[in-house]
């Protein structure tokens, strides 16, 4: 049998054959290529957050008075009572009548941020009125005083009632967690 | 038959033809085909000689010496202008061997000397072939007269001594082969078996280029699996690697949530606390400029418009006027205004003062 025949079709067999291969092959490899690309993509997000994650814990635990300060000046629900402590030592400087929440629950104001609206009322000379408002002022709470009221039916340089509408910043959200 | 074109005037081209019996090549082309092989171009012997002395550019004669016959070509550069076979065998009545071949050899010279007597003479023959020996050059040359030097040979190596009898194979090696359509070259290669070389160099050249796309076929399939390989190994390191990843802190979430409520906080702090003003600021203003003779009772100040609504006594118009003008004089409080019903009385006036406030 003369093998020779047979060598150009089993050559040009051989070819389709690989043709067909690599068809199927060279179409594979752009997807395999983008899933390492996604692959590569993910690992290096995830490492990426780890080092992120580390650094914020690190940054928080740095800045960890701060932090207090600005819990401090914006409190939730659980801190209301030290608030209202503060509100009553007040008294140390002038005599305190009253202070009432105008709302049991925080309104926003026009900026959507979270406050108590509180009256306060008390009395005594002006300068201690002003000593007490300054106490106010500097208190660690975010308070902004909306109107003011001095009244003394004899003048103000004598013993004057002072009756402040104000409003306590608190933290969003108030309830606890 | 075939012919080449050996120079080209305007008006003049010199053409060489040359024909051989088609017996002697039918000879040639039966014994090689018994052999297996199959001839590919035919040439004579002289233009082999030819060949090989081209370049000397003079007119020159070579000489192939074999054993019972000689090849004698008058040639000048490329040109052939004489050949001639000359037996070396003696026939009834004539003469034989080298004498003969003298005898030639100056009739050769004498014929084309005599007739292109202005032209050059001459002056080297050349000698090649297996009866090449000093003998025959010595004789030759005293013979004719003229320089006799062995034909230059272009292949190196041949076996030592034996040169020259290999002149006409290694002239033949150095051709250039070409169809015999070519016009520059000679070849006497009959159209049949022309058709028969072309023919299996088709399937030669066919062959071969299967078999350079198989390969080239293959070595890209080699390539593909290769690289799919190394990607899928890619693959697998890169998720072996993601596994290893230590997840994210369980404290994350909360530390993410703990500092976006900051951020938020300060964002408060830092808008809220940008406008925030406290009355005692307005009032140590407004108090050293209350003159002699004005008394207040009732100060109100609204912080969200801005107004400032003072309620109190003056002794006189004067008195109040000039606490107005004085109120006006600072740069917290602007557009200072008394009702006319405050204005009516020129003393002991009860009045009320409204201003805006910076």
């Amino acid at each position: 049998m003369d093998y020779r025949k047979f060598f150009i079709p089993a050559i040009l067999a051989v070819n389709i054959g690989l043709i067909l291969a690599d068809i199927v092959m060279l179409s594979l490899l752009p997807q395999r290529s983008h899933e390492i690309v996604v692959k590569r993509s993910e690992i290096l997000a995830q490492k990426l957050q780890a080092q992120s994650s580390q650094k914020l814990v690190a940054d928080l635990n740095a800045t960890k008075p701060e932090q207090e300060k600005i819990s401090q000046a914006l409190p939730n629900e659980d801190k209301l009572i030290e608030v209202i402590q503060f509100l009553e030592s007040l008294k140390e400087i002038s005599q305190v009548k009253s202070f009432n929440f105008v709302s049991d629950t925080p309104v926003k104001d026009t900026s959507g941020f979270s406050f108590l609206p509180l009256n306060l009322a008390f009395e005594g000379s002006l300068p201690l009125a002003m000593a007490a408002l300054t106490r106010l002022e500097k208190s660690p709470y975010l308070i902004t005083i909306d109107t003011t009221r001095v009244e003394s039916p004899s003048g103000i340089s004598e013993g004057s009632t002072i009756q402040v509408a104000l409003r306590i910043y608190v933290s969003e959200p108030f309830a606890k967690d | 038959m075939d012919w080449k074109i050996i120079s080209e005037d305007k008006d003049i081209i010199k053409i060489l033809l040359i024909a051989v019996p088609r017996e002697i090549i039918d000879g040639y082309t039966t014994a090689l085909g018994e052999a297996g092989l199959t001839p590919v171009a035919f040439e004579t012997t002289a233009l082999s000689l030819v060949r090989l002395i081209e370049k000397e550019g003079s007119r020159t004669l070579i000489l192939e010496l074999q054993r019972e016959h000689a090849v004698l070509t008058l040639t000048k550069g490329k040109l052939i202008e004489a050949s001639s076979i000359v037996s070396l065998v003696a026939e009834e009545g004539e003469a034989a061997g080298l004498p003969y071949l003298i005898q030639t050899i100056q009739k050769m010279l004498s014929f084309y000397e005599t007739k292109h007597k202005e032209e050059e003479k001459v002056q080297t023959i050349y000698i090649c072939g297996e009866g090449a020996t000093q003998s025959a050059v010595t004789e030759i040359a005293k013979a004719s007269g003229r320089q006799v030097k062995p034909s230059p040979i272009p292949i190196e190596n041949l076996p030592k001594g034996k040169e020259l009898g290999f002149a006409v194979v290694s002239s033949l090696a150095m051709k250039e082969i070409t169809a015999p359509k070519d016009v520059n070259t000679i070849n006497l290669l009959p159209p049949s078996i022309q058709e028969k070389f072309d023919r299996l160099q088709t399937q030669w050249i066919n062959k071969y280029l299967l078999i350079a796309t198989t390969a080239i076929t293959s070595i890209v399939t080699l390539s593909a699996l290769g690289a799919l390989i190394y990607l899928g190994s890619l693959q697998a390191s890169l998720q072996s690697e993601k596994l290893k990843l230590e997840p994210l802190p369980a404290e994350t979430g909360r530390v993410i949530k703990d500092t976006e409520h900051l951020n938020r906080d300060a964002e408060t702090i830092v808008k809220i606390g940008k406008k925030t003003a406290f009355p005692q600021t307005r009032l140590a203003i407004i108090l050293p400029n209350v003159p002699e003779g004005v008394a207040i009772v009732s100060i109100a100040l609204d912080e969200n418009q801005k107004k400032l609504r003072l309620v109190g006594r003056a002794q006189t118009r004067t008195n109040l006027l000039k606490f107005r003008e004085n109120l006006e004089a600072t740069e917290m409080y602007s557009q200072a205004t008394l009702p006319l019903s405050s204005l009516e009385q020129s003393e002991n006036i009860d009045f009320v003062l409204n201003a805006n406030m910076q």
